[in-house]
């Protein structure tokens, strides 16, 4: 136990103090989800944006549900929307994917100068979803602008109420449940967060585990680390333990990125949009719904997903890594061909055929599955996708501490000197 | 010299892919002894010691060590030897202190062992107030002293020593000798040492191994070889013992 703490103390002084690996633990991570969360603002804005000017209609697959069939505002809306009008929500949800929900009292309330009620029920697969989002914002912008034009023709309104007319509540509605806007946009949150999290620490610590064994060969100091009086297992578990204690540095300062961006650049970059879009915009209820249970199964999930992904590294750098920059190329390549399948099951986004087979050949990352298992209610799945990380770790360190051999480090082929694609 | 053999090297042999490098070596090195394997470039010295030091498997082969066959990768013949690789580096973003500490973690399990070990190498490394700077700020000759420090403070019984003054300048060549003696003087250790350097052999060696090609082609004292060949020098006596230049 000695002997590994040493070691581990040894790799957490060498890499902290290397320049390559602040810039790629401390650096990156920090400016990871500021990036990320900007692309994703000026792209909820444009949708939003178009959705002001009309370039956007109401979906094919949607349907309006009046509550009060004899609701004269509401009624003219739905005329207005052209959209097919159904008896019941239960009804529309057998037949439609986007549900429009004009709550009884509608036009009683705009014409007493109060926010008219709607909701907008959405059926997906999860309860989450950056293009899911994306739509009910553009289908409450779209809707806020039409009940606005109606009334500023039919009524004397005053403005406040002309500017923001609707209190819209989003629904994802997955598997026969309705889940509500606050727990929506916690799941949204938390599952992004997982995510992005996966995302970004998988190169971070590939990299720092690539680079535990890469600084090993520059320095030519690998000879010395395997006359040490320690098994193999243990030079391969103390480096992973400081690998893994420099890669939660990692996760501290992209942790503390994306709060830069949630409290100092969202606000500012949504401030324009007013506030029926921005009610919309579910990022913004997150601490409305906060589920401790989820929260610590994420926590988990990502501290296994570190503790795996280092240790990956470290078989990527012994296997590759002849030097610093080597451990760097053969770690990023790796890495963004891992982490690739996660990124449209995650998003929404549609991929291209070509890649499409891959995606779906590709085994799910069992970390996000872990979460995704949990938030989904699907409770037998979860000691299935630990017993999968636990094995993968038990194999690892066992093929790890064979692979790092005297021939291997010292004569192995080698990358060196690449250039790294990030 | 002393009679008691600490370790026995018998038939090594070690191959890659179709080169055998080392081919059927067998010695002997006895407590308080410096016996040196002498050779030119890619004659086997370094594979030699890689395996008897527990880095490389041998293809066949057995070391007898400390009274036992040596079974590979055991963890206790590795706390009772040390090695110091011919051309190792240091961990540049530690200090020579951490250095020092982390290599005496690594041998002993008590803190006062520790603690005991790190003043041994603080001393032997010679570096006074620099010892808390960062190594990789160190001159090469600062570097070697350092890791000839780490190598000898754990006490091994034996020391395993690839070429220690390959790269150096007579000053620190010749402190690096004056430090190794002492401590095979002062602690009864053995050390095996490899070289092609004739003139440190000469200085240094109690045995000295000849190898070539991978074989072992002769072994005695310096004054054996040089009576044995009749010859001024230890570099003439390996040519003869080779048969002449290729």
């Amino acid at each position: 136990m000695r002997r590994v703490l040493a070691m581990s103390v040894k790799e957490v002084k060498s890499l902290l103090k290397d320049r390559y690996v602040l810039l790629a633990v401390i650096i990156a991570p920090f400016f990871s989800l500021l990036i990320i969360g900007s692309i994703y603002s000026i792209g909820f804005r444009q949708v939003v944006e178009e959705a002001r000017e009309a370039q956007v209609s109401l979906p094919r697959d949607t349907a309006i549900v009046l509550e009060d069939p004899g609701d004269l505002i509401a009624k003219s809306i739905a005329l207005i929307l052209n959209a097919n009008t159904v008896d019941s929500v239960g009804e529309a949800l057998e037949h439609y994917r986007i549900i429009i929900v004009f709550h009884r009292g509608f036009s009683e309330s705009l014409e007493n100068g109060r926010r008219g009620n709607v909701s907008l029920i959405v059926k997906t697969s999860k309860p989450w979803s950056l293009s899911d989002t994306m739509i009910t914002s553009s289908l409450t912008t779209l809707l806020s602008r039409v009940v606005e034009t109606y009334l500023s023709q039919k009524f004397n309104i005053s403005r406040e109420l002309l500017s923001n007319p609707l209190n819209v509540n989003v629904k994802p509605y997955v598997n026969g449940r309705e889940f509500s806007q606050a727990e929506a946009a916690f799941l949204t949150l938390a599952v992004m967060a997982t995510v992005f999290a996966i995302l970004i620490l998988s190169m971070v610590t590939l990299q720092v585990g690539a680079l535990s064994i890469g600084m090993e060969r520059e320095a030519r100091t690998a000879e010395l680390l395997l006359a040490l009086p320690a098994s193999r297992a243990e030079i391969v578990f103390g480096k992973m333990v400081g690998a893994v204690t420099v890669s939660f540095a990692a996760f501290i300062s992209f942790i503390a990125g994306g709060l830069v961006y949630y409290y100092a650049l969202l606000p500012v970059m949504m401030s324009e949009l007013g506030e029926g879009a921005l009610q919309a915009t579910t990022i913004f209820q997150v601490f409305n719904f906060i589920d401790i249970r989820i929260v610590s199964i994420i926590l988990l999930a990502l501290a296994l997903h570190i503790i795996n992904a280092t240790l990956t590294g470290i078989l990527v750098g012994v296997l590759f890594a002849g030097d610093i920059r080597g451990a760097l190329t053969a770690s990023s390549y790796i890495g963004l061909a891992l982490i690739a399948p996660l990124i449209p099951e995650v998003t929404g986004f549609s991929v291209p055929p070509a890649l499409e087979a891959i995606f779906t050949l590709t085994p799910y990352y069992p970390p996000y599955k872990l979460v995704e298992s949990i938030i989904l209610g699907h409770y037998m799945k979860a000691p299935l996708y630990l017993t999968i990380i636990i094995a993968y770790f038990a194999i690892l360190t066992l093929l790890t501490s064979k692979l790092m051999s005297g021939e291997r480090l010292i004569y192995g082929i080698a990358v060196r000197r690449l250039k790294p694609p990030i | 010299m002393s009679s008691q053999v600490v370790l026995s090297a018998r038939g090594l042999v070690k191959k890659f892919g179709g080169v055998t490098a080392v081919n059927n070596v067998s010695f002997d090195v006895s407590s308080g002894e410096v016996f040196c394997i002498v050779g030119p470039n890619g004659a086997g010295k370094t594979t030699t010691l890689r395996i008897i030091a527990g880095i490389l498997e041998p293809d066949s082969g057995d070391i007898l060590a400390f009274g036992g066959k040596v079974q590979w990768g055991s963890i206790e013949y590795k706390r009772l030897i040390s090695y110091l690789p011919e051309d190792a580096g240091v961990y540049k973003n530690l200090t020579g202190l951490d250095y020092l500490k982390f290599m005496a973690s690594m041998y002993f399990d008590d803190s006062a062992s520790i603690e005991e070990a790190v003043e041994r190498g603080v001393k032997l490394s010679g570096l006074g107030v620099r010892v808390g700077d960062k190594a990789g700020g160190y001159s090469k000759g600062m570097k070697r002293r350092l890791l000839l420090a780490a190598a000898l403070m754990v006490n091994p019984k034996l020391a395993i020593l690839d070429e220690p003054t390959a790269g150096l300048d007579v000053v620190h060549s010749v402190d690096m000798r004056k430090v190794i003696l002492g401590y095979v003087k002062t602690t009864g250790s053995s050390a095996i040492v490899s070289s092609h350097n004739m003139l440190e052999v000469s200085y240094v060696c109690d045995r000295v191994a000849l190898i070539n090609k991978g074989v072992i082609v002769d072994v005695g004292t310096p004054g054996e070889l040089l009576e044995k060949y009749k010859v001024p020098n230890l570099e003439e006596a390996f040519i003869k013992a080779v048969g002449g230049l290729d």
